[in-house]
């Protein structure tokens, strides 16, 4: 059989490859002598067949390892280097890998061939554990520094695979440390010797000088705990220090250690203010370095930078703005995917190269193009606004569906940034919901109609009519549902409605049962809210013929809205209202409720605790979760995964998961319902051994105290973590007892436990308010660093944690209540209490609204919380106490530069003790 | 958050023209992509879009190469990983293309001598890529550290009748490529 035969052979075989004959051909492992060659391709088909997706059962992996380790008789190199890769790759699934230990070992001698050595190492490094490594450690520490860059970039990655995987070895790599400082160095900062001994210098021939990066990252890796050192590290690398007089760092010659270098000067930068300047002249430095990639590194680590200022942005963006023109398309996408991360923040900084991006909206990589468009909405100006939607309507219908959301996303926030180019964008939107597309496109189309709707009133006539066109031939029911309802809720208000009004009835005669319902509720909300007595008797006949609907829910929606349009008060209350529940909160009460039925049946739902949120809110709430969303998509198709969980887990209650928690605490079980629960404040800083943070809990006549502990040092377990809470200061000493305190029996490292303490308080009329000094206590139990098993005798420790405050702002529950004059008339002057503070410490009024916010905990109604006077402003607040009554405060204040800020707070309730309560929280 | 790890690399793809495997290394840290079935959903989108955002690609005759990198990872780092690995692959199909040269049209990197050459293929991407971390950026290192296929010790020397077989075959593809 001939060479090329069998090179014609093996091609076939590799299309197909099937385990069962793989698996029979690897038996020739066993014959004696070995035929290199032949069991290269069957290792190769082994290989081949976890690199397409197929699965070994442990057992065949584990009969193939054996299999495989008799080919260690034959010393043909080439078939040694994919007897390494094959023992990589097999060795997460077989069992007993370690037997070819000794095998490897052989291979790791200096003697043996460079690539051999390397590769061993790699192998060896896969099948070996914490409890081994101690005794090839000497073999490790010697390769690390070994001349050949290969052998040591090996040891050095082999290193940090097992520092990250087998916890148990950090201890015994972190010895290392030094070898590690010298691959860092030694041949690349010694240019000298490496000539002087031309061995050397013939081994390091033409190397990318990689190992430095390796290297880099490891010591990273293990000093990453320890800001003084990585500070130290970043010092010392930094370009002028190498080529002072005394030569004392190393110079990094590998690009990619540079860039290693930059992420880590940012950590510092993020972490230590002091360190700003120095290390921002470091990454400017590096905007000249002659390789591309770490000019782009440096350029996009100043764009990344917190608070950073136009001025330091320039010379990163110079760099961004020649990468735009580069003939290469990866510099491009890299380039125009940053500046649009940071056109998000700072769209002026980016504005100059708008003529750069221009051109590039007709790159022929459409994310290029894509990026290009979506930076160009962000950082234009008015008047560049017409052109450019010019030339994105003709891109749209060449780009995918994914692409056309990101875009549409970014002309919506354009039209509300300049809301005199309505029509522009109008036309622009009207335009691509003609043209096909998926739901999601269509969605996000329709969202931004909407959003202009809301926030440009001139852009309403013009928007609702294309709204009305678009239902007529709209082939996604749930679309149709949602804009049949936007048109009831914007449409009464129009000049002329009975236009809407026959467009609406026409879904009611063509489309399905969803969209009928949807148009009956629409329907209706003409009949209540036109003041037109024929538009109201026109609406009342549609309704009825709609009494005669083939579905249930149509039918009865009808009937219910016929009856309720003859009582004006029935209507405003059902059809009419202007907030609505806040959804998470009445889906908990909810639950509570079914769950005790005996009780459930006797009394009716308490809807009245649940907090209301008004549409206003509900709108803002609405526009900022777009807005989340928009940046994640444009932040990144590749990351859009993680940006939408991300979204999804803010949105999820919090109150929801502490109930669901403190329920399953024994002690807890008598305080009857959760009323209320803060935001977690953190009482140790976050790199420090055991991280806390708490978070109060306000039930009737308890408050409980909530630490979620981290314990963040690997060898320590500990046992029995108590919460010592003493009063420093109390407002009256006898109002709180302690009630219980429950440790969190043991905390491993990184796994996060809860411990609780709660108070009774005696008098249920008393708020008291206090601080605490608190330190946790417990048994520490320090564990085997290699094995992790901790030992049998544990000793008591203590930490000291930051204190913890029981405010008035505790029991206070923000909520929305409704329209403030109505509330506060409701509320009536029988408990009112008013009082004055002059506040001299404060220099504006904003500060002044900032911390009566914080220290009353109430809910500022929105358009209160900024004030539009430098002199004069009313704050408006909201909110229930200690779960139940409603507080509303008005607070008037006055500035003057001489006096600082003068206010007047008056605090009504329904409750009589509740208003000096909230008083005496300000003084 | 920039990446402070060396883990840059998610996944090495290499798929034909119809969207098939013929290379797929996920790397352990890249948990997204543990199951099969995530894979291949994944590569089926990518494959549909070749445009996917911090996807280094490069299509190469009739075969797309893919590296995965982490999201916030430098693009510049991954197509250079990428570069260096698919001209290390080209420098040693090529070094076999000198070895016979009635062979010249056959041995570009396409399917066909992917295939045939799996084993050094895999090895490439082994001294490329270790475990996500890029190990080596040059493609002349990387060609140099990966062995040639070996010979068994019973090949046979090239005869006169295996140089005719070869031309022959040399002749069909040309035909063939001529043809289409």
């Amino acid at each position: 059989m001939s060479f090329y035969k069998k090179d014609e052979d093996s091609g076939e075989a590799f299309s197909h490859l099937d385990k069962t004959t793989v698996i029979q051909e690897a038996r020739v492992f066993n014959e004696s002598p070995v035929k290199a060659r032949h069991c290269r391709i069957i290792l190769a088909k082994i290989i081949g067949l976890l690199y397409h997706g197929d699965t070994l059962s442990t057992k065949e992996a584990t009969e193939l390892f054996f299999g495989i380790t008799k080919l260690f008789q034959s010393a043909d190199p080439s078939l040694r280097q994919i007897v390494y890769l094959a023992i990589k790759e097999l060795s997460g699934i077989a069992e007993d890998v370690i037997i070819i230990t000794s095998s490897l070992m052989k291979d790791m001698q200096p003697k043996s061939e460079i690539t051999n050595r390397a590769n061993a190492i790699r192998a060896l490094c896969r099948i070996t554990d914490a409890s081994m490594l101690q005794g090839i450690e000497r073999f490790i520490k010697a390769s690390i520094i070994d001349r050949s860059h290969q052998v040591s970039s090996a040891s050095v990655i082999s290193a940090y695979h097992l520092f990250r995987t087998a916890p148990g070895a950090r201890d015994v790599i972190k010895r290392w440390s030094n070898e590690v400082q010298e691959a860092l160095q030694a041949k690349s900062g010694g240019g000298l010797s490496s000539y002087l001994t031309s061995s050397s210098s013939q081994i390091n021939v033409g190397t990318s000088n990689v190992v430095q990066y390796h290297a880099l990252g490891l010591l990273y890796q293990l000093r990453q705990h320890d800001r003084m050192a990585v500070t130290k590290l970043v010092q010392a690398l930094g370009p002028r220090s190498g080529g002072g007089l005394m030569g004392g760092g190393p110079t990094l010659k590998s690009p990619l250690a540079i860039c290693m270098l930059i992420r880590c000067a940012c950590r510092v930068m993020e972490e230590d203010a002091s360190a700003r300047q120095e290390l921002y002249e470091l990454l400017e430095s590096y905007l000249r370095n002659k390789s591309d990639m770490v000019n782009f590194e440096a350029a996009k680590a100043i764009c990344n930078l917190p608070d950073v200022t136009n001025r330091e942005l320039y010379p990163a963006i110079s760099v961004l703005q020649l990468f735009l023109s580069s003939p290469k398309a990866t510099m491009r996408f890299a380039a125009i995917r940053a500046l649009n991360t940071l056109a998000q923040h700072h769209p002026t900084a980016v504005a100059p190269c708008n003529i750069d991006m221009e051109s590039l909206i007709t790159d022929n990589n459409r994310s290029i193009a894509t990026f290009a468009i979506t930076t160009l909405l962000k950082t234009g100006n008015e008047a560049s606004v017409d052109r450019l939607m010019k030339q994105i309507q003709s891109f749209m219908s060449e780009i995918t569906d994914e692409f056309r959301c990101i875009v549409v996303a970014a002309v919506r926030s354009l039209a509300l940034k300049f809301p005199a180019k309505q029509q522009v964008m109008l036309s622009f939107l009207s335009g691509v919901l003609r043209d096909e597309g998926g739901y999601e496109f269509k969605r996000s189309v329709v969202d931004a109609i909407f959003d202009m709707c809301k926030y440009i009133p001139d852009a309403k006539p013009a928007a609702l009519s294309h709204l009305c066109e678009f239902i007529e031939d709209c082939e996604f029911s749930k679309l149709s549902a949602r804009v049949l309802h936007f048109l009831g809720v914007e449409g009464p208000q129009m000049p002329n409605p009975t236009v809407y009004i026959r467009h609406i009835y026409n879904r009611v005669v063509l489309e399905n049962a969803m969209v009928r319902a949807a148009a009956v509720s629409a329907l209706a909300k003409f009949g209540v809210n036109c003041d037109d007595s024929e538009v109201k008797q026109s609406v009342r006949v549609l309704l009825t013929r709609c009494l005669d609907d083939r579905d249930d829910e149509v039918r009865d929606r009808a009937a219910m809205y016929v009856r309720t349009m003859e009582d004006q008060e029935v209507a405003d209350h059902y059809v009419r209202e202007d907030s609505s529940y806040s959804l998470a909160a009445l889906e908990r009460s909810l639950v509570e409720y079914c769950k005790n039925l005996e009780e459930a049946a006797e009394k009716p739902f308490d809807a009245s605790a649940i907090p209301r949120v008004t549409r206003e809110q509900e709108a803002t709430e609405t526009l900022r979760k777009c807005w989340h969303a928009s940046t994640a998509a444009s932040k990144g198709a590749g990351a859009a995964p993680a940006g939408s969980a991300g979204a999804k887990a803010r949105a999820v209650d919090r109150q929801q998961v502490y109930a669901e928690q403190l329920e399953k605490v024994a002690e807890f079980a008598s305080y009857g319902p959760l009323y209320h629960s803060t935001k977690p404040v953190a009482l140790t800083e976050s790199e420090t051994e055991y991280v806390v943070s708490c978070v109060r809990h306000v039930f009737a006549e308890h408050i409980v105290f909530q630490f979620d502990c981290t314990n963040t040092i690997n060898d320590q377990l500990l046992e029995n973590v108590l919460v010592q809470m003493d009063a420093l200061e109390i407002s009256d000493e006898e109002a709180l007892e302690p009630a219980a305190s429950v440790p969190a029996p043991t905390l491993k490292f990184d796994e996060p436990g809860v411990a609780y303490v709660a108070f009774h308080r005696i008098d249920s009329t008393i708020y008291p308010s206090a601080t605490f000094s608190c330190s946790l206590k417990f048994v520490v139990k320090d564990c085997d660093p290699s094995t992790g098993v901790p030992d049998a005798e544990g000793y008591e420790d203590e930490y000291q944690i930051e204190d913890v405050e029981l405010a008035t702002a505790t029991y206070v529950t923000p909520t929305f209540l409704g329209d403030f004059d109505s509330v506060w008339r409701s509320l009536g002057d029988d408990n009112e209490a008013v009082e004055t503070f002059a506040l001299t410490a404060l220099n504006s009024l904003q500060a002044a609204v900032t911390s009566v916010v914080e220290v009353l905990g109430l809910h500022p109604l929105q358009e209160t919380v900024t004030p539009t006077s430098s002199a004069v402003h009313t704050l408006l607040l909201q909110g229930t106490f200690a779960g139940g009554a409603k507080v509303a405060a008005r607070v008037r204040m006055t500035y003057a530069a001489s006096s600082g800020v003068t206010m007047e707070l008056a605090v009504r309730s329904d409750r009589d003790d509740v208003p000096m309560v909230m008083i005496n929280a300000i003084a | 958050m920039s990446n402070l790890s060396l883990y840059a690399v998610k996944a090495v793809l290499i798929l034909d023209a119809d969207g098939q495997r013929l290379l797929a290394k996920y790397y352990p840290h890249a948990t997204e992509f543990a199951a099969l079935k995530d894979q291949r959903a994944f590569e089926k989108s990518l494959f549909e879009k070749t445009r996917r955002t911090n996807i280094c690609y490069r299509s190469v005759v009739d075969v797309y190469v893919y590296v995965v990198g982490v999201a916030e990872e430098n693009e510049i780092i991954l197509s250079t990983a990428l570069n260096a690995f698919v001209d290390a692959l080209d420098i040693l199909l090529r070094q076999r293309r000198l070895t016979a040269v009635v062979y010249v049209i056959r041995h570009q990197m396409e399917k066909q001598s992917i295939q045939s050459h799996y084993d050094t293929v895999v090895l490439a991407l082994d001294e490329c890529i270790d475990d996500g971390v890029v190990l080596e950026v040059d493609e002349e290192q990387i060609a140099s550290r990966v062995s040639k296929r070996g010979m068994d010790t019973i090949d046979v020397a090239l005869t006169e009748q295996t140089l005719m077989q070869a031309y022959q075959s040399a002749k069909e593809r040309l035909a063939n490529s001529l043809l289409k």
